[in-house]
């Protein structure tokens, strides 16, 4: 219980930091890292899933460093994060595990080159962002 | 080897074991969200009433709804392998569906022959259709 509060209180900062930097009209969201002791350790980015839809259509993070993903399925669907190379097609580097909201789930993503990826929901492949490694 | 009718109790298992698998993918469908996943659930809950309605047409053409109903299993297992994500819920549906194709195929077999044969049968212009 104590473990969910946690996240829950993780995942409020999160949209918090991620609202107050979407300010900057439709750049990409920088990847934050938490000021506080608890996990997720390192650099972390949040995104959300509501409605079918990405809340963030771009985000950045640093290159050749893992960082983690803290995303949020605010749908009763089933929802992922998968991190493929390039705006099309590409390789893919990265799969998070499907599951149905509502709920929060951590993903640790290895170290991306640098490079343009874009992030997908696997099961609404409509779902799809951009992500810099820069 | 014993022959299978739709009024055998062995028939009326295997018919209702169709209807209960494609109406459960059809709710597995449901649960996704996206207008491709409820169409897909829409499809299966009608075959699956066209399996079993006792209206004339539906039980004339009960072969083709056979057919089509293995071709839209089909189309969703291969559509599901080239794009689709691989998790719990996936792999159950694909498996319902494979047992449902299965399931056709025994009662084409049964009621239907050879399902070549069927649809040129239907399509030949000098069928009752065409005289009419």
């Amino acid at each position: 219980m104590r473990a969910v509060r946690r996240s829950r209180g993780i995942f409020i900062a999160a949209v918090v930091a991620a609202v107050a930097l979407s300010g900057c009209g439709s750049s990409a969201v920088p990847a934050q890292t938490p000021t506080g002791s608890g996990d997720p350790a390192g650099t972390w980015i949040a995104i959300a899933a509501g409605n079918i839809v990405f809340d963030q259509p771009a985000i950045s993070v640093a290159a050749n460093q893992p960082f983690t993903v803290v995303f949020e399925n605010r749908d009763t669907v089933p929802h992922n994060v998968s991190i493929f190379v390039g705006e099309t097609g590409g390789e893919r580097r990265f799969e998070g595990a499907v599951f149905t909201g509502s709920a929060t789930r951590w993903y640790a993503v290895p170290a991306l080159a640098p490079g343009t990826y874009r992030f997908v929901c696997d099961v609404h492949p409509s779902m799809s962002g951009r992500l810099v490694a820069t | 080897m014993v022959t299978l009718r739709p009024t055998s109790p062995a028939g009326v298992l295997l018919r209702a074991a169709i209807v209960v698998l494609a109406l459960a993918t059809g709710w597995i469908h449901s649960t996704l969200g996206g207008l491709l996943f409820s169409l897909n659930a829409v499809g299966y809950v009608l075959a699956a009433a066209a399996m079993v309605a006792p209206i004339g047409l539906a039980v004339r053409f009960r072969w083709f709804v056979r057919l089509g109903l293995i071709a839209y299993a089909a189309t969703a297992i291969v559509g599901w392998y080239l794009t689709g994500p691989r998790y719990d819920v996936a792999y159950l549906a694909k498996g319902i569906e494979i047992v449902l194709i299965a399931l056709l195929v025994i009662e084409i077999r049964a009621y239907d022959g050879n399902p070549l044969r069927r649809l040129r049968q239907a399509l030949r212009p000098s069928g009752p259709a065409a005289r009419a």
